[in-house]
């Protein structure tokens, strides 16, 4: 064993331990992975209402809904909301023994498509693409979505024991009697002939017995005496299911791949979730052509990027100028009447002056370090510090120019700074323009004009917006007149 | 908190249960998912890993409202499950291989070798103790860097110093923590 392990895959006591002797986690961050947390169980919950009184709510079948069966299916059984849209093939390793028991099914499945592949070959690609992607659609909605034939009255009951822990809880299956898939074979046989050999795997593992996975849910149990459907999924099928109309959008790749992306064209009415544009890769394979992948996008991506880029920068942009206002422009409350004073060094050393600081007594700011915070909820850490640093604290070997002088009783703001502030900062009302660049930064210029000695001079300043692992931070703040005789262009840091 | 409170809260009211849920476990989460996608995933990995957990866990606890037990070995079960399923999708995808064989990691432990035999859960006290001895602020940038799989950037914003100097501390811990290592038995040959 090497010491590697004690700092790898780390047990409850030494997560626990971490936690409380070494958290990383501020407040803000709490607060955004809370809501992040919330929204993708209230997704799921939405969901599950819908299903609950579909018919009447929406005046359709239940599987008149929309967004990828597999993907839902991967999220119920994995837990992981944050892949709806995502299933491919890239992302999944099939467990030996998973492999070892399938084998049998895809060699039946081989001799019995033979003759289908040689006609598949040769009609279009529209044809092929369109007759899979209907066969995909039909199956999930008998696979999840509630439309298979069951026998309610036989049910069985399993016990399900989370590994590692005492957990158990049990969950319920019906007996299924479709005459269509009177066994599991059938449903996996089905199931060979929609999608390749590897993603197959993956929709038939997470549908039957997986211990594998979180929750350790099956949706199915084989036995010997036939198979079970759970009866959470059956009664309330994943949602969203679709075999509603739709366009599709087909060509070929470079490998002869057939890559075709369908978009429904019934509205969707289903609660906050997105209208999706599910593209499907289908591969020749050794028994024909198969779905491989199966990759679903929200279809509006472009339009609510713009609107998020506008929102998070002129969020972010307020917070900026209010708190620039407040710390380089008079605005914060300070107490006149306790003034320190303190001897300063010019930069090359040689004279001495005396500069006033004002007790700062802000109640929204009591202390500097509560400056510091803002500043970093506002600025990346590059910038955040670079700004702090200019306010820094006096240098009592230098005795730099400084802003600010923190002391045990308190902290103070220099006289001069206070009492004239920088104009430029002192703005009413701006115009926004802010788009997202090609490494998915938003880049946001605002114009703003100040009256200086009697003449009017607008401003842009440029903002770089970069999402940082605490959210969405001012990275960069570059400000120049619009006139551009004027030469001077001034870094806002 | 206690479970029982915790679960007490929830059935008084589901929304504030779930909230004070999250904060009483969310750093232990955050936990766990760090350290199992350090090297092979961004924060915001780690985000929606955190996130996909609490989610999952939040569904467990409303369709199971009459199961009783440890809530922290419920928890930490689902966030070891959902960062496993991370773990495979991102080395998958970024074709990676382990993070025990990453750079990092090898840095500090490559040349070190405890007994095969040696009781893991002890051994982490130690080491955690160990570390812990080191004193602020190199403890804590040790176990940011190596259970959370931190930057030296990320670690300079939390505990307030520059990056050069998270980088020279790191460097100085690293020999210090490999001396009191060795102090406690946990040498090249085997923990003793």
């Amino acid at each position: 064993m090497r010491t590697d392990d004690v700092f790898n895959d780390i047990d409850s006591k030494t997560a626990d331990r971490l936690a409380k002797e070494y958290p990383v986690l501020r407040d803000e961050q709490k607060e955004r992975l809370y809501a992040m947390s919330k929204r993708k169980f209230d997704i799921k919950t939405d969901n599950s209402s819908i299903d609950v009184s579909g018919v009447e709510k929406y005046r359709r079948p239940r599987w008149f809904k929309g967004v990828s069966v597999a993907a839902a299916a991967l999220l119920l059984v994995s837990g992981i909301g944050g892949s709806m849209y995502y299933i491919s093939r890239s992302g999944w390793r099939a467990s030996v023994e998973i492999v070892g028991t399938l084998a049998e099914t895809t060699e039946v499945t081989t001799e019995a498509i033979t003759e289908e592949q040689t006609e598949a070959e040769e009609a279009d690609a529209d044809e092929i693409a369109k007759g899979l992607i209907d066969d995909y659609r039909e199956f999930m909605c008998v696979l999840y979505g509630g439309d298979l034939e069951v026998d309610k009255s036989d049910i069985i009951t399993r016990a399900i024991t989370l590994p590692d822990n005492d957990v158990t809880f049990d969950r319920e299956f019906y007996r299924v009697t479709d005459s269509r898939f009177p066994t599991w074979a059938d449903i996996e046989k089905r199931c060979y002939e929609i999608l390749d050999t590897e993603l197959a795997h993956r929709i038939l593992e997470i549908s039957t017995e997986n211990t594998e996975d979180i929750m350790g849910n099956p949706f199915f149990c084989v036995t010997e005496d036939g198979y079970y459907v759970e009866t959470g999924l059956h009664d309330n099928g994943i949602d969203p299911l679709s075999t509603s109309e739709y366009d599709m959008d087909v060509h070929t790749d470079d490998s002869g791949n057939i890559i075709a992306t369908i978009v429904e064209t019934e509205f969707r009415e289903v609660h906050d979730y997105p209208i999706p544009e599910t593209t499907f890769t289908i591969v020749n394979t050794e028994n024909g052509w198969r779905i491989s992948d199966v990759t679903e996008k929200p279809l509006d991506d472009s339009i609510e990027d713009s609107t998020d880029a506008d929102t998070i920068a002129k969020g972010l942009i307020d917070d900026y100028k209010e708190f620039m206002y407040t710390l380089h422009a008079g605005d914060l409350e300070v107490d006149k009447s306790d003034i320190i004073t303190k001897t300063m060094k010019t930069e090359d050393g040689q004279y001495e002056y005396q500069l006033k600081f004002y007790r700062v007594t802000d109640p929204r700011y009591p202390t500097w370090a509560d400056i510091e915070k803002r500043c970093l909820e506002i600025l990346d850490n590059e910038l955040g510090h670079k700004v702090l640093e200019i306010c820094s604290d006096i240098d009592e070997d230098f005795k730099k120019h400084t802003f600010v002088c923190t002391t045990d009783n308190g902290y103070y703001i220099e006289k001069g700074l206070h009492d004239i502030g920088v104009e430029t900062l002192k703005w009413e009302g701006y115009d926004l323009n802010s788009e997202f660049d090609e490494n998915g930064n938003i880049i946001a210029a605002i114009r703003h004009t100040h009256q200086v000695e009697s003449q009017n001079i607008t401003l842009e300043t440029t903002f770089t917006i970069v999402n940082t692992e605490n959210g969405w931070r001012i990275s960069d703040v570059t400000e120049k007149p619009l006139d551009d005789s004027i030469e001077d262009s001034t870094d806002a840091e | 908190m206690t479970d029982k409170e915790l679960r007490r809260m929830m059935e008084q009211s589901a929304e504030e249960g779930r909230r004070a849920l999250f904060d009483e476990y969310c750093g232990y989460v955050y936990a766990i998912c760090a350290n199992k996608l350090k090297g092979c995933g961004s924060p915001e990995d780690t985000d929606e890993c955190l996130s996909d957990t609490f989610a999952a866990v939040f569904r467990y606890l409303e369709s199971h409202n009459a199961a009783d037990g440890d809530l922290k070995a419920l928890i930490g079960t689902i966030a070891k499950r959902t960062a496993v399923s991370y773990f495979r999708r991102l080395s998958a995808k970024n074709d990676t291989t382990v993070s025990m064989e990453s750079e990092t990691v090898g840095e500090l432990s490559s040349d070190i070798r405890v007994d095969e035999s040696a009781e893991l859960s002890a051994l982490r006290e130690t080491v955690l103790d160990c570390i812990k001895s080191l004193g602020e602020p190199d403890s804590s940038i040790i176990v940011y860097f190596y259970y959370y799989g931190m930057k030296t950037r990320q670690i300079a914003a939390l505990v307030g110093l520059s990056d050069i100097a998270v980088q020279k501390r790191l460097s100085r811990s690293r020999k210090k923590l490999r001396e009191l290592l060795s102090a406690a038995g946990i040498t090249e040959e085997g923990s003793q």
